[in-house]
C-alpha cells in the first residue's frame, strides 16, 4: 500500500476541482492508466479535512459504480489519491458526445442513470451520504460505465439521525428542504440531487440553475410549484421558509423535457418530490419499471455502448472506402483494436494499475 | 438485500483489523522485537569515544532496559485511559473518542514504544480522530491545550499515522449496535420496565468505554461487544430477548443456560480452543442473526452458540481490562527515554559507576578506622 511518487508519470491535467487538482498518470512499470487526485498539504490544520473524508469512505465503498481508490501517496507538500482512471466526467461526456445541446439519446441515459442508482444504492446500504452528486463528479470511462467519485463531501450517517451542516451540495442540484434549512436531512438529499441529474442528461441543460440559495429556491418553486402547508405539511417551520414567497403553480414536466417518455417521467417525478419523505429511496429508484430491462431483463447497461462502437467502427470504415488509402488503413487498425477490448469489457482490470 | 453482517463483513475493520487472539498477540510481539532491533541498531550507532558509549558497551546487552511486550501494552493502555481524559476534556463524541483509542492500539500493532513514544503518538490519534468523526478541532487550539506540544509536533505524525492504519479510517464501535438493541427490545418485549431498561443501557454504555482498554475489540463484532456489555448489567432481560428474538421459549432458557455453564467451564480449560469458536463465531456476529440463515441451525443452537460468544466476551471484560498505576507508567516510560535516547542510560550508568566507587571509597575509609584483622577479608569480598 504504500507506493511512492516516483511510480507514476505525470500526464496531462484531467480537471480542478475545489480542493484538488486531478492529472492523468501512468504507472511506470506496467504502463497502465491512473488518476492522480493531488492535494495541497499547505493547509495549516495538516491533511484536509476533505481528503481525510475521502480516503476513510472509499476504502470502505468497494463497487463496480464507485470509482476505486487504489493508493495514497504522501511527499513533502502534498497527497496524492491514486484513483482508477476514467475517461471523461459526465459534464464533458454531455458536452462532446452529446447532441449539439449536450442531451443524450435515452438509451444512454437510462444506462447511466441505471448505474448511478445502482453507486448511490450501495452508498446508502453501507450508510454513506454523497452529498455532492452533480455531473462533474460522474466519472465514465470508455467502456461506458459511470462511477461516483469525489467524496469530498461525503459523510457517514448513524442510527441516530446527526446533523449536518447545510453547507452541502452544489447549488443547482441541493434539494429543496435543504435550501430550506434543514439540518436534518438524510439519504433523501442524494435522491433529489439524482433527479436533477436524470433531467439534464435528457436536455443537456441543468433543470434548476440558481445563482444563490434564494434564486435556486425559486428556480425549484417556478416549476415545481411553491410548497405551501397543505402540499407540504411543516413547510413553514423551515428556518429560511417565508410566508412571502412568490407563489407559483407545478408545471408539467414533459413541456420542458420534451424527448421524455412517460415512464421516465414517473422516476423523474418520484426523485424530484419536494417533500424529503416522499421522495424515491435508492432501492425503490433503481427497481423502477423504467429500468426494468437491467433489473429483471438481465441486460448489460453497458450494450449500448458496444452497439455504438460497433457503429461507429462500420460508419468509419465505409467513410473511409471513400477517402484515402493510408487512412482507411488507420482506421482499420482502429477497429482491430477496438474490438478485443470489447469482448474483455467484463472482467475488471482491478488491481492491475 | 445485503444484510447488516455482510456489511461488516466488507468493512475495512472486518478485513483489516479483526484477529484471533494468538494472531494479535504475535502482531504485538513482532511490533516488541522490532523495537529491540532497533534500539540495537541505535547502540551500535552511538560515537564510539564517549565515555556513555563505553559504558553501555561494559554491560550485558541483555540487561539494557529493553521495554517488553507486555510492558508496551501497558504504556500504550496508559495513554489510551488520557486519551479518554483529554477526549473528554475537548467535549468530544463517545464516537470520535473511541475512534482515537482504537487508532492508538493500531499503531502499536505495527510499531513499538521504544520507536515512538506514546504520549505523542496519543495527541496525534486524537486530532486525526476529532477530524474523521466530523468534531474537528483546529490545530492551534488544539496544541494550546496541551503543554509541552506545538501544531508541529502533533501535525508531524500524521501521516505516519494514516499509513500505519493502512488508511482505513473508519471504525465501527459498540455504541451505535447498543442503541439499536436498546430500540429493538423495546419493540420486541413490549411490556419491558424502561426505567431499568434505560439503566442497563446506561451501565453497559459504561462497559463498553471500559471494553476499549482490552483485546475485545480486535477479537469480536461490535454487535457482540455491545451484547456482551449489556447482559453484563442485565442478564435476565438479554437472556429474555434473545429468546425471543432467536424464537426460543421462554421455559426452556433456564436449561439451556445451564448447559451453557457447564460447557464454559470445559472450554476454558482448553485455551486454543477458545480462540477458535471466537472466530467461529465472529463468521456470524450476534445482533443480525435472522437476517443471515447460513447453515440451517435450530434456535437453541443459535442461541447456545450466541451465549458462549457472549460469555467469552464478558470473561474478557472480566479478566483483561488493564488500567496501570501512575508508578508502573512512569518505570516504562523511563525505560522508554532510554531506549529512545540511550546515551542518556550511559550517563545514568557513570553515574552509578561514581556512586558505586564513592560508596566502595567511604566503606574502605572505614575499615581503615578499625582494626586491620577484621577488615581484610572485608576488602577481599567488595572487591571480588
Ligand atoms: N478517476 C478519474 N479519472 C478521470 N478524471 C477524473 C477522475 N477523478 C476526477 N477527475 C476529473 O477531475 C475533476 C475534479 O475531480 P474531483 O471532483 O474529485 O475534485 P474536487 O476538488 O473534489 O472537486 P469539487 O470542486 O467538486 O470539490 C472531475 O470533475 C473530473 O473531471
Ligand atoms: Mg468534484
Amino acid at each position: 500500500m504504500s507506493a511512492s511518487s516516483s511510480q507514476f508519470q505525470q500526464l496531462e491535467k484531467l480537471g480542478e476541482g475545489t480542493y484538488a487538482t486531478v492529472y492523468k498518470g501512468r504507472n511506470r512499470q506496467l504502463g497502465t492508466l491512473v488518476a492522480l487526485k493531488e492535494i495541497n498539504l499547505d493547509s495549516e490544520e495538516g491533511t484536509p479535512s476533505t481528503a481525510i473524508r475521502e480516503i476513510s469512505l472509499m476504502k470502505e465503498l468497494k463497487h463496480e459504480n464507485i470509482v476505486t481508490l487504489y493508493d495514497v501517496i504522501h511527499t513533502e507538500n502534498k497527497l496524492t489519491l491514486v484513483f482508477e482512471y476514467m475517461d471523461k466526467d459526465l459534464k464533458n461526456y454531455m458536452d462532446t458526445r452529446g447532441h449539439k445541446n449536450g442531451a443524450l439519446n435515452p438509451p444512454i441515459v437510462k444506462s447511466f442513470m441505471y448505474q448511478l442508482l445502482r453507486g448511490i444504492t450501495f452508498c446508502h446500504d453501507n450508510r454513506v451520504l454523497h452529498r455532492d452528486l452533480k455531473p462533474q463528479n460522474l466519472l465514465i470511462n470508455s467502456k461506458g460505465e459511470l462511477k461516483l467519485g469525489d467524496f469530498g463531501l461525503a459523510r457517514a450517517f448513524g442510527i441516530p439521525v446527526n446533523t449536518f451542516s447545510n453547507e452541502v451540495v452544489t447549488l443547482w442540484y441541493r434539494a429543496p428542504d435543504v435550501l430550506l434549512g434543514s439540518r436534518n436531512y438524510s439519504t433523501s438529499i442524494d435522491m433529489w440531487s439524482a433527479g436533477c441529474i436524470l433531467a439534464e442528461m435528457f436536455t443537456g441543460k441543468p433543470l434548476f440553475p440558481g445563482s444563490s440559495n434564494e434564486d435556486q429556491l425559486m428556480k425549484i418553486f417556478r416549476i415545481m410549484g411553491t410548497p405551501n402547508e397543505r402540499t407540504w405539511p411543516g413547510v413553514s417551520n423551515y428556518p429560511n421558509y417565508r410566508s412571502n414567497f412568490n407563489v407559483f403553480i407545478p408545471q408539467d414536466l414533459r413541456v420542458l423535457i420534451t424527448n421524455i417518455d412517460s415512464v421516465a417521467l414517473n422516476l423523474l417525478q418520484g426523485l424530484l418530490q419536494m417533500r424529503p419523505e416522499m421522495r424515491l429511496s435508492a432501492r425503490q429508484a433503481l427497481n423502477h419499471p423504467w429500468l426494468d430491462e437491467y433489473n429483471r431483463g438481465g441486460k448489460s447497461p453497458l450494450l449500448v455502448f458496444q452497439q455504438m462502437a460497433q457503429q461507429q467502427a462500420q460508419d468509419a470504415q465505409q467513410l473511409g472506402q471513400g477517402q484515402q488509402q493510408h487512412q482507411q488503413q488507420q482506421q482499420q487498425q482502429q477497429q482491430q483494436q477496438q474490438q478485443p477490448q470489447q469482448h474483455q469489457a467484463q472482467p475488471q482490470p482491478s488491481y492491475g494499475y | 438485500m445485503i444484510s447488516n453482517d455482510d456489511l461488516y463483513r466488507r468493512s475495512t475493520q472486518y478485513r483489516y483489523w479483526s484477529f484471533t487472539r494468538s494472531k494479535l498477540e504475535d502482531l504485538r510481539i513482532l511490533a516488541n522485537k522490532k523495537g529491540i532491533d532497533f534500539t540495537k541498531r541505535r547502540l551500535q550507532d552511538l560515537d564510539p569515544d564517549l565515555p556513555e558509549t563505553k559504558a553501555i558497551k561494559e554491560i550485558n546487552i541483555s540487561d539494557y532496559p529493553f521495554v517488553t511486550s507486555d510492558e508496551e501494552l501497558k504504556i500504550v493502555t496508559y495513554y489510551a485511559r488520557k486519551c479518554k481524559d483529554l477526549a473528554k476534556f475537548f467535549h468530544l463524541p463517545s464516537q470520535a473518542r473511541a475512534t482515537a483509542i482504537m487508532y492508538l492500539y493500531k499503531f502499536y500493532l505495527a510499531h513499538s514504544v521504544m520507536v515512538y513514544h506514546p504520549q505523542y503518538i496519543m495527541y496525534t490519534c486524537l486530532f486525526l480522530a476529532a477530524k474523521v468523526e466530523n468534531s474537528f478541532i483546529g490545530i492551534n487550539n488544539f496544541s494550546k491545550a496541551i503543554p509541552k506540544t506545538t501544531p508541529d509536533s502533533i501535525l508531524q505524525y500524521e501521516y505516519l499515522i494514516l499509513q500505519s492504519l493502512r488508511f482505513s479510517l473508519r471504525c465501527h464501535h459498540p455504541y451505535q449496535p447498543l442503541y439499536g438493541f436498546y430500540l429493538d427490545i423495546q419493540e420486541l418485549l413490549p411490556k419491558v420496565d424502561f426505567k431499568r431498561l434505560g439503566r442497563s443501557c446506561d451501565s453497559a454504555r459504561e462497559l463498553v468505554n471500559e471494553s476499549l482498554f482490552t483485546n475485545v475489540p480486535f477479537l469480536f463484532t461490535p454487535p457482540q461487544v455491545a451484547l456482551a456489555c449489556l447482559w453484563k448489567s442485565d442478564a435476565v432481560l438479554v437472556e429474555r430477548y434473545l429468546a425471543k428474538k432467536l424464537g426460543l421459549k421462554r421455559k426452556q432458557i433456564k436449561s439451556e443456560m445451564e448447559t451453557i455453564r457447564e460447557e464454559e467451564v470445559k472450554e476454558e480449560s482448553t485455551d486454543e480452543s477458545t480462540v477458535e469458536s471466537t472466530q467461529a463465531s465472529q463468521q456470524q456476529p450476534a445482533g443480525e442473526s435472522s437476517d443471515h440463515p447460513s447453515p440451517p441451525s435450530s434456535p437453541q443452537q443459535n442461541f447456545d452458540k450466541l451465549m458462549l460468544t457472549i460469555r467469552k466476551c464478558v470473561d474478557m471484560l472480566e479478566h483483561n481490562t488493564m488500567n496501570p498505576s501512575m508508578e508502573e507508567a512512569k518505570h516504562i516510560s523511563s525505560k522508554i527515554r532510554f531506549c529512545l535516547e540511550p546515551l542518556r542510560y550511559g550517563k545514568k550508568l557513570i553515574k552509578q559507576k561514581i556512586a558505586t566507587a564513592a560508596l566502595v571509597e567511604s566503606a574502605n575509609a572505614k575499615r581503615s578506622n578499625s582494626s586491620e584483622l577484621e577488615s581484610e577479608p572485608k576488602k577481599q569480598r567488595i572487591s571480588g
